[in-house]
């Protein structure tokens, strides 16, 4: 699974520890989700999404092998 | 989302360290004799318990920031573990001992848990440092 996690968080110029801060989670975690090491849960991607201000499917975007 | 898991305040994970860190000091006390008036059974229950109850205390402490990602290695880590003892004592262990000594040796609780707890802190760290 793809995601513009990255772009976005440069987009609204945040650090991933100021954005791990909002989201409750840790920089480990921001990180390992730009370099789709992990795939966050639901509930993460709708905290993202809120934070983005842009729907979830705007975010992740499924690959041929998902 | 709120995390419930039921773990251990994080402190527990440095207590851990220190008594995980008396168990060599207990056999190098055991080898000068110190404890030469105990019997080898309590001996080996003692150095068991502690080796135990630190490895509890660092798996079971909770980390600085518990988020889902920690909780996703938590349970990567658990399968490892679990599968890799039911391996290790179920089939490796008495063919090894079969094969070299002509003998199949009895397990105890002891070695089983802290096996256990070793691979799992093992694989915990591993997946941990590989996901930073």
């Amino acid at each position: 699974m793809k995601n513009t996690l990255k772009l976005e968080r440069v987009r609204l110029n945040l650090t991933q520890q100021e954005l791990a801060r909002q989201l409750g989670v840790s920089r480990q975690t921001i990180n390992s989700i730009e370099t789709c090491r992990y795939i966050p849960s639901t509930v993460l991607s709708l905290k993202l999404s809120a934070v983005f201000n842009k729907p979830v499917n705007e975010i992740f975007e499924l690959e041929d092998k998902d | 989302m709120e995390n419930r898991q039921h773990l251990l305040p994080h402190w527990f994970k440095y207590l851990g360290c220190i008594i995980s860190g008396i168990t060599p000091l207990l056999f190098i006390l055991s080898d000068k004799g110190i404890f030469a008036g105990l019997e080898p059974s309590l001996m080996k229950f003692l150095v068991f318990t502690v080796i135990i109850l630190g490895l509890s205390f660092i798996t079971f402490a909770r980390e600085k920031i518990e988020d889902e990602m920690i909780i996703s290695i938590r349970s990567k880590a658990i399968v490892f573990s679990f599968a890799t003892t039911i391996l290790y004592f179920s089939f490796l262990k008495p063919l090894g001992g079969l094969i070299l000594y002509n003998t199949i040796d009895e397990v105890n609780s002891y070695e089983i848990i802290s096996f256990m707890l070793l691979c799992y802190l093992c694989m915990f760290y591993f997946l941990r440092r590989k996901m930073k």
